[in-house]
């Protein structure tokens, strides 16, 4: 939560929600992404945006398997910015043993060509649309409500998704879709949702 | 611990039969509220020690009057100090009408540090979250300057929901020996809550390792934090919360619990709970309540 704790203020807010019948929340957290984390609403790295990412710990209440979900939106302005964002995730989320399974689902403002993506596959998390069983699809995520006439038009389609969801630990992928519905030539946002299912090992 | 030990952990909490208890201390104990207040309490619990068995002091020996005693305190907000899971389990269990809060260390085990309970009827939880005192806040267990232990400070937005107004609540635990990390500790508790503006009630409990005359105290005041039992009671000798399982034999001297406000909070009354039982106590510390009215 932020200083202005009603409005969007150029703060998405990257809210988490589960499955109560499946899951009990252990804990939770957050922490912005600069210099000062602590501090709401602290901007480093000409980052165009106050970015945060949130976290949920949870826990399977059949199999009583804990595990992380992290959900966050990198800036969509500063490279650098982008990258140190996705540095300090990584390294928060490394603290945990490699046994834990984490999965991190987010808007990163960045192609699987860039550096952002390039850190997080080294530091050992697995892009679940890569490790998805069945035929890649490559395309855009981000269509700026034009849905499939993006696809010709922007430029942004040549970089593919810039949403992901990325894995930690003992996670295999079963499939991995963008989700291109839409009404009436209408979408539910400017950005495809995308889907993955996963199995904890 | 690994795993298996945690899950054995879970399953025997999950498995405990309801305890069948009476509640000794009665609900006069506690003063009663101004309409509308809210009453905080700051309990260190005292993490739970084998050698405190030989005293008679271990968290199962103390457990009943512990929860006795905050029970009958009728509480609204409780942040606790050194409570490990046993002990948020036990109290929760004897309190349900509380829903809490805390981060854990990042172990494959949930150990709730500085937990923060809130009775689930008078208040929506909004938001809650933390963050580690030390320079990589955002990195669970991580130690800063020369602290001995992690440290961290837990807040909650709540939401009043019977008038809708909306609040934060923090609680934290400086280090019991790192002068500096209390400093820095609490220096970041001002640079995060002042992130805020002054429209909005905050407060603050905590066992701050820091008696009065304390530069880390000094920098909650400079910060704009505002004692509650001063503001209540004046200056006037305290007496010591730390006391050692001794009581009133203790040799400490100093209030090192504290409950701060900020923003439209106004105290109303603060006090230090020196009950115990049998020349017993429920902790090593006493606990210290303050009421607020909010907004």
């Amino acid at each position: 939560m932020d200083a202005r704790m009603v409005g969007y203020h150029g703060i998405a807010k990257n809210p988490i929600m589960y499955s109560r019948e499946r899951y009990a929340l252990v804990t939770s957290g957050g922490f912005w992404l600069s210099e000062t984390p602590h501090i709401p609403g602290s901007l480093s790295w000409d980052s165009a945006r106050a970015r945060h990412v949130n976290w949920v710990r949870l826990r399977d209440r059949k199999s009583e398997k804990q595990f992380r979900v992290l959900s966050t939106h990198l800036d969509h302005v500063s490279q650098r910015a982008r990258e140190e964002q996705i540095k300090m995730i990584l390294a928060e989320a490394a603290t945990y043993a490699p046994e834990i399974p984490q999965i991190l689902a987010g808007d990163l403002n960045a192609s699987a060509a860039s550096n952002v993506y390039k850190l997080a596959l080294d530091a050992g998390w697995t892009d679940s649309h890569f490790a998805a069983l069945g035929p890649r699809d490559d395309g855009n995520t981000t269509h700026g409500f034009l849905g499939d006439k993006a696809a010709k038009t922007e430029a942004a389609h040549k970089r593919g998704p810039i949403d992901f969801i990325l894995t930690r630990g003992p996670i295999s992928t079963r499939s991995w879709k963008i989700i291109r519905d839409s009404r009436d030539g209408r979408y539910p946002s400017d950005h495809y949702f995308i889907a993955a299912q996963l199995v904890f090992n | 611990m690994k795993r298996r030990n945690f899950l054995k952990q879970l399953g025997v909490a999950a498995s405990l039969p309801l305890i069948g208890h009476t509640t000794l201390a009665s609900a006069a104990d506690a003063p009663a509220k101004t309409n509308g207040s809210h009453k905080i309490l700051s309990c260190n619990v005292r993490v739970d020690v084998p050698a405190d068995a030989k005293t008679g002091d271990s968290w199962a020996d103390r457990k009943e009057m512990c929860a006795d005693i905050i029970k009958a305190q009728k509480a609204d907000l409780i942040g606790l100090q050194e409570g490990q899971i046993a002990h948020l389990d036990y109290l929760k269990k004897r309190m349900p009408e509380y829903d809490s809060y805390a981060l854990s260390h990042a172990a494959d085990y949930f150990h709730p540090i500085n937990a923060i309970l809130f009775l689930r009827e008078r208040y929506e939880l909004i938001s809650c979250g933390g963050f580690w005192l030390s320079q990589t806040p955002h990195v669970a267990g991580s130690k800063g300057w020369d602290t001995t232990n992690p440290r961290l400070a837990n807040w909650v937005d709540l939401k009043e929901r019977s008038s809708g107004k909306l609040f934060r609540y923090w609680n934290t635990h400086l280090d019991h020996r790192g002068q500096q990390a209390r400093e820095h500790g609490a220096a970041m508790i001002v640079q995060a809550s002042a992130a805020f503006p002054q429209t909005l009630p905050q407060i603050l409990s905590g066992d701050m390792n820091a008696a009065p005359n304390n530069p880390a105290i000094k920098n909650l005041q400079d910060g704009g934090w505002l004692d509650t039992y001063v503001a209540v009671n004046g200056t006037k000798e305290t007496g010591p919360t730390a006391h050692g399982f001794r009581g009133p034999k203790t040799d400490s001297k100093y209030k090192i619990d504290w409950i701060f406000c900020r923003g439209p909070v106004k105290p109303l009354a603060s006090a230090i709970i020196r009950e115990g039982r049998n020349g017993h106590y429920p902790s090593d510390h006493y606990f210290i309540s303050a009421e607020v009215t909010i907004g």
